[in-house]
This record gives C-alpha cells, sequence and structure tokens, in this order.
C-alpha cells in the first residue's frame, strides 16, 4: 500500500475538467469502487467482509460544499447482509444515511470518513427469529485512488 | 509537503487496522452486523437450547389436578407425588428428575393417577431416586423415551404403563427392574417378597401394634444401626443402599452409606428428612461405614462402630476379618469430629460394636465375638475411669447365650437393660432388670427373628427398634425402622 500510495503521489496532478471519474477505495473493512455521474453525485459499490459476516450494495453520495482541499458530504447506503454464527445463519439488510468529508492530500488520493445512523434487519434462516434495530452508528474510514479524472476541488 | 501528507496517510491505514468498534459507534457497517448477528444468535441458542425450569420440592399433584409440563427442559428436585385422579402431562418436553447427594427423592403415582408423557424425555438416572408407582395408576408413553438408570423402580398392584409410536424404555444398571420391549407395559416387578418373619410383640407393657415408620426414614435400602435421642426427637440410623454382603467393600464403605440423623416433627412415627451424619472424618482413607451412635449424658461425645481399615483385626498378622470397632468422637454442638479408635483395651481384633453406653456414662456396654466367650458374640462392658476405659468384661452367664447377644440398650434410669438376643429357641427382643451388679429375669418384648437393634427413649414411652425382613426364601432382604408404643 506504501509503494502504491508513492506510485501516485508522484503522477501529476490532473485539471479539474468536470468530466465522470472513477475511484477505487479501501473502506475498512473492505473495498469500494466509485463512479460520479456529474461531479456532485456519486455512487459507489462497497463490499465488506470480517468472520462471520459478508455485505455488499450501493452507497449513493452527494457532495454538497468544497472548501480548499475538502469535498463535504451526504448520502445513504443499502446492504444486503449475509452472517453466519455459531447457532444462526441467515441474511437481511442494512442501511444507513450519513455525511462526511473527503480530504484531497493529492489530486487522485483521498481520504474520507462519514458517520450517520444505521438501519439492521437480520433473520435467522432455520427459525425465522429475526433482530431489528435503528440505534447503531456506523463510521466509515477509507482512502480512495482516482483515475481518469480527478473530481479533487 | 508531501512526506507529511505520506506519514498522514499511513497513520490513517494503522488506525483502520486498529480494533473498529468502540462503545456505541461501529467503524464499517460490518461491525454493527456483527454485533446483530451475535445477539440473533443469542436468540436462536435461547429458543433451541432454553433454559431448563429448575423446581426444588415436592411436587404435587392431587385431586383431580392436571399439571402440563411442555416445551421446555424441566428439572424437578425433590419429591414427585401425583395421587387420587391426578394426571401429570409431559407435552414436547424433556423431564429431569434430579437428586441431591444423601437426599432420597421418591416418584409416587399412586391411586388412579396417570403420567402421560408425548413426544418428550423422561430422566431419571440417580440412586437416590426411587420411583413407585402403585395401585391403579396410569403411565403412558407416547413417542416418548424413558431412561432409569440406575433408579430403584417399582411397578406394584393394578399400576400399568403403556408404550406406543416408538417409545423407548431404558431402565439397565437398575437392580430392582429390568428392561422391557417397546410396546409393553414395563416388567411387572415385585419388591415386596413375602416376609417370612413377622415379629410379634408379647409384653404386656407395650402395644400389640408394631408402628412402621415411612418415607422419609424407611425407603426401599435398608435402615438399620439406630439410636433414638434420650428426648425422643433425633433419630439416628444407618442407611445402605443395599445389603452390605451385595456389596463390593468400595461401595460398602462410600457415600452415601453411613449414618443420618432425622429430626421428629410430630407423632413418634413422624420424622423430617434425613440429614448425613458424617461420623468417617477420621478414617484415614475416606473410607468407612460408621453407625450404632451412643453419646454421653453431657453430649460432648460420641462412640459409634465402624468397618474402616484401622481396624485392629485389618492390621492384625496373619489379617482377621474385623467389620467393627467401636470409636469416639468428640461432639462440637452435635457435629462429630474425627473419630479414634478406642484401642486394643476395648477393642480385639474380632468384631466389636453393636454397643451402649449406660444412662450415666460411666458403663460401654458391647457385643464381641472375641474368643472366650459363650457363643456368637456376647455382651461385654467396659468401665471408664477418669476418661480412660476399663479392659473389658463379660457380662456374665445371666446376659450371655450360647447364641449372639448383641445391642444392649437401657432405660433412662439404668435398672432396665434391652438386649437382642435368643432365650429358649425364641429370638427377639429382651429386657433385662438390674440386680446390682447383674442382670436378671430376661423378658421377651418383640418375638421374632430379624428384630434388633432396641433403642429407649428416656421417657420410656417408645421403643424404637430394626425389623430385618426375611423372605420364604430364608433370604434377608430389607431392613426397617419400627416403634412400639408402651401401654
Amino acid at each position: 500500500m506504501l509503494a502504491l500510495s508513492t506510485l501516485f503521489f508522484a503522477v501529476p496532478a490532473q485539471p479539474e475538467t468536470g468530466d465522470p471519474a472513477f475511484a477505487l477505495g479501501l473502506n475498512w473493512p473492505g473495498l469500494s469502487a466509485r463512479y460520479f455521474f456529474t461531479r456532485q453525485w456519486a455512487c459507489e459499490l462497497s463490499l465488506q467482509a470480517e468472520t462471520g459476516v459478508f455485505l455488499f450494495g450501493p452507497r449513493l453520495l452527494f457532495y454538497v460544499y468544497d472548501y480548499s482541499t475538502l469535498r463535504f458530504y451526504g448520502g445513504l447506503e443499502a446492504d444486503s447482509v449475509f452472517f453466519q454464527e455459531e447457532h444462526s445463519r441467515g441474511s437481511g439488510w442494512a442501511g444507513e444515511l450519513f455525511a462526511g468529508v473527503e480530504w484531497f492530500p493529492w489530486q487522485r488520493v483521498s481520504v474520507q470518513a462519514d458517520i450517520g445512523p444505521a438501519w439492521i434487519k437480520l433473520t435467522d434462516a432455520d427459525t425465522g427469529l429475526f433482530i431489528e434495530d435503528a440505534q447503531e452508528w456506523v463510521a466509515r474510514l477509507g482512502v480512495n485512488l482516482y483515475f481518469f479524472r480527478s473530481p479533487a476541488p | 509537503m508531501n512526506v507529511l501528507r505520506l506519514l498522514f496517510c499511513v497513520s490513517m491505514l494503522f488506525l483502520l487496522s486498529a480494533p473498529p468498534v468502540r462503545a456505541g459507534l461501529h467503524f464499517g457497517m460490518t461491525g454493527a452486523v456483527k454485533q446483530k448477528a451475535r445477539a440473533l444468535d443469542q436468540q436462536v441458542d435461547a429458543q433451541r437450547h432454553p433454559a431448563p425450569v429448575v423446581h426444588n420440592g415436592t411436587l404435587l399433584v392431587q385431586n383431580g389436578e392436571t399439571l402440563e409440563i411442555k416445551d421446555c427442559t424441566y428439572i424437578q428436585k425433590g419429591d414427585i407425588v401425583i395421587s387420587g385422579n391426578a394426571v401429570l402431562k409431559l407435552t414436547d418436553c424433556t423431564f429431569i428428575h434430579a437428586a441431591d447427594r444423601h437426599f432420597q427423592y421418591h416418584l409416587l403415582l399412586e391411586d388412579t393417577a396417570q403420567l402421560i408423557a408425548t413426544r418428550s424425555r423422561l430422566e431419571a438416572n440417580e440412586f437416590f431416586l426411587w420411583w413407585r408407582l402403585l395401585d391403579q395408576s396410569r403411565s403412558v408413553f407416547d413417542q416418548a423415551a424413558f431412561q432409569a438408570k440406575g433408579i430403584r423402580l417399582w411397578m406394584l398392584d393394578q399400576a400399568q404403563a403403556t408404550l406406543t409410536n416408538s417409545s423407548q424404555v431404558s431402565l439397565y444398571e437398575t437392580g430392582d427392574q429390568t428392561a422391557t420391549a417397546p410396546g409393553t407395559a414395563f416388567v411387572r416387578h415385585e419388591l415386596k417378597r413375602t416376609v417370612a418373619n413377622v415379629p410379634t410383640v408379647v409384653s404386656p407393657a407395650w402395644e400389640s401394634t408394631i408402628i412402621y415408620l415411612d418415607y422419609p426414614v424407611n425407603t426401599p435400602c435398608p435402615e438399620d444401626a439406630i439410636e433414638i435421642s434420650a428426648d425422643g426427637s433425633r433419630l439416628y440410623f444407618l442407611f445402605g443402599t443395599g445389603l452390605t454382603s451385595q456389596m463390593t467393600p468400595l461401595e460398602m464403605l462410600s457415600r452415601p452409606n453411613g449414618t443420618y440423623v432425622v429430626q421428629r416433627l410430630a407423632a413418634p412415627d413422624q420424622f423430617g428428612r434425613p440429614a448425613f451424619y458424617d461420623l468417617g472424618q477420621g478414617a484415614a482413607s475416606g473410607l468407612s461405614l460408621d453407625g450404632e451412635c451412643s453419646f454421653t449424658p453431657d453430649g460432648t461425645k460420641v462412640y459409634f462402630h465402624s468397618n474402616r481399615p484401622e481396624n485392629l483385626g485389618y492390621n492384625h498378622t496373619p489379617y482377621v476379618e474385623d467389620a467393627q470397632d467401636i470409636y469416639v468422637a468428640d461432639l462440637s454442638n452435635g457435629v462429630p469430629g474425627p473419630g479414634t479408635n478406642l484401642g486394643p483395651t476395648v477393642n480385639s481384633i474380632y468384631l466389636d460394636g453393636e454397643h451402649s453406653l449406660t444412662p450415666d456414662g460411666q458403663y460401654l456396654y458391647f457385643a464381641s465375638t472375641r474368643p472366650g466367650g459363650l457363643g456368637g458374640s456376647d455382651i461385654y462392658l467396659s468401665q471408664t475411669v477418669s476418661g480412660v476405659w476399663s479392659a473389658p468384661v463379660s457380662a456374665g452367664n445371666t446376659v450371655n447365650t450360647a447364641s449372639n447377644d448383641l445391642q444392649p440398650c437401657f432405660s433412662s434410669d439404668g435398672n432396665t437393660m434391652y438386649l437382642t438376643t435368643v432365650r429358649g429357641g425364641i429370638p427377639g427382643i429382651y429386657s433385662f432388670d438390674r440386680s446390682g451388679s447383674d442382670w436378671v429375669n430376661p423378658q421377651v418384648v418383640i418375638q421374632g427373628v430379624g428384630v434388633g437393634e432396641p433403642s429407649l427413649t428416656a421417657d420410656g414411652q417408645y421403643l424404637y427398634f430394626v425389623h430385618v425382613y426375611i423372605d420364604d426364601q430364608d433370604s434377608v432382604f430389607e431392613a426397617d425402622v419400627c416403634c412400639l408404643r408402651r401401654k
């Protein structure tokens, strides 16, 4: 990762044209691919996994304000969830409304952080028991590497 | 500047690799999902393995009541009594009749009561459980499993059990019951063999009715070596899980065999739940069979006989079978401490025990099979002088016979001695009158083979004794505690 980052730092920044841009992101604990429709709107497909949990789904981001090298955004996320624990296994969904900021230390590299309330519903496949809760707060930290065009301010 | 930016990025990556969850806030959606998945997992586990319902005390279903236990694991620690036309239904559940060490729990299904187990599992695997299916009771097992290893199970009278739809019964490892094929009733088992040695009260001083103590003193196992306290409030008795002749030495000398004490509740035949009375603390190997308590008048010591490896005969060369030596233990608030062998002054390498202290505590009367007697066991007495017991002497020819003479006890004034002996070919419990230093005028009180262990309350109103049952095949099979009331 360090070498990869160094490689990108050596690449000259591209001028801002407003054209669509792509990004690959490392967002704990998963990966994401981001595509900008416009300068303000982007969508993202993310995959996250840890032991016994796998989820994937889209995120929709709307960039509301730029300041210096910062871009503030909000959005929503919807994930399809699969899980397996000692006595249970099943699926469900998770959703989140979030707000955050993306900092561009370089034209092609950004660090982002967002936070928001999450809704989660999981259902056990065997018993039909389910759990549904909206009392979780989820923070997301990530690093994005942009290709072709950069959406940096 | 680029270096600073690079350091920042590396620091962020390091933070991202740290444990992602903090209280109330999850780094990444997976953390939140994981927490919910674990909570759901607990719910699923709880549904599949719900916490058992534990019931302590007697489970009583009677007089037309119906108690249904369903969809759970139910642990019953205590007696179960289903009587009248009551019904205990077990549906889709696991019912475990559990026992505590030293306590004997019963299931009693009597009258026209019913036990109906449907798609359930019924377990009773403790030796301390006695199940008695009596009268016209019905036990119905439908797609059910009944496992009763090691318990004592009886079906008596017109009691019936029915097994249908692949119900299974597992009764092996029981001493008193045999397995049976599914689909049929349990094999009828009659423990109550014909008692061939019914005793007779001969003495006109006592009521002719023999009072047999009921559960929880008497059980289907032998109770023996009794001692009633002077005020009649406590009864000490030796409980054995079977006949000693049918046990291995290890079984015999191990718990739960030993002395128990019960508190009298009301009538002289009504006692509470037995509590283990640990006389075996001084046994070096931890193995002992202790009984026959005899307390000093001041209540500071208890004398008892014991079968333990320290007995003199066991350590004699050559080895001598010595199943009884007399021991003494100090009492602290009635609780015995480690027992000490009275030593070779009192004990011999032969059987020494079945004893009693005189009410003044000055003399220890005991039975011994040592050489020099008239035959069988004879009564000897030893006197304490300044806390030291003298060499035993025979109680004399008016007391001892060519048969076994043993188990003396005394009236509170010390002028009457009761003894298990045989006189003129008539076995039983006899009374003797004191005449100076001698005992005279033997009179039979209770006549019969297998009666013995007399123990008298201080007021002389109740004479407790043991009846050892002998069947018509001349086999000993049980022993119970009984009582006579003075007229």
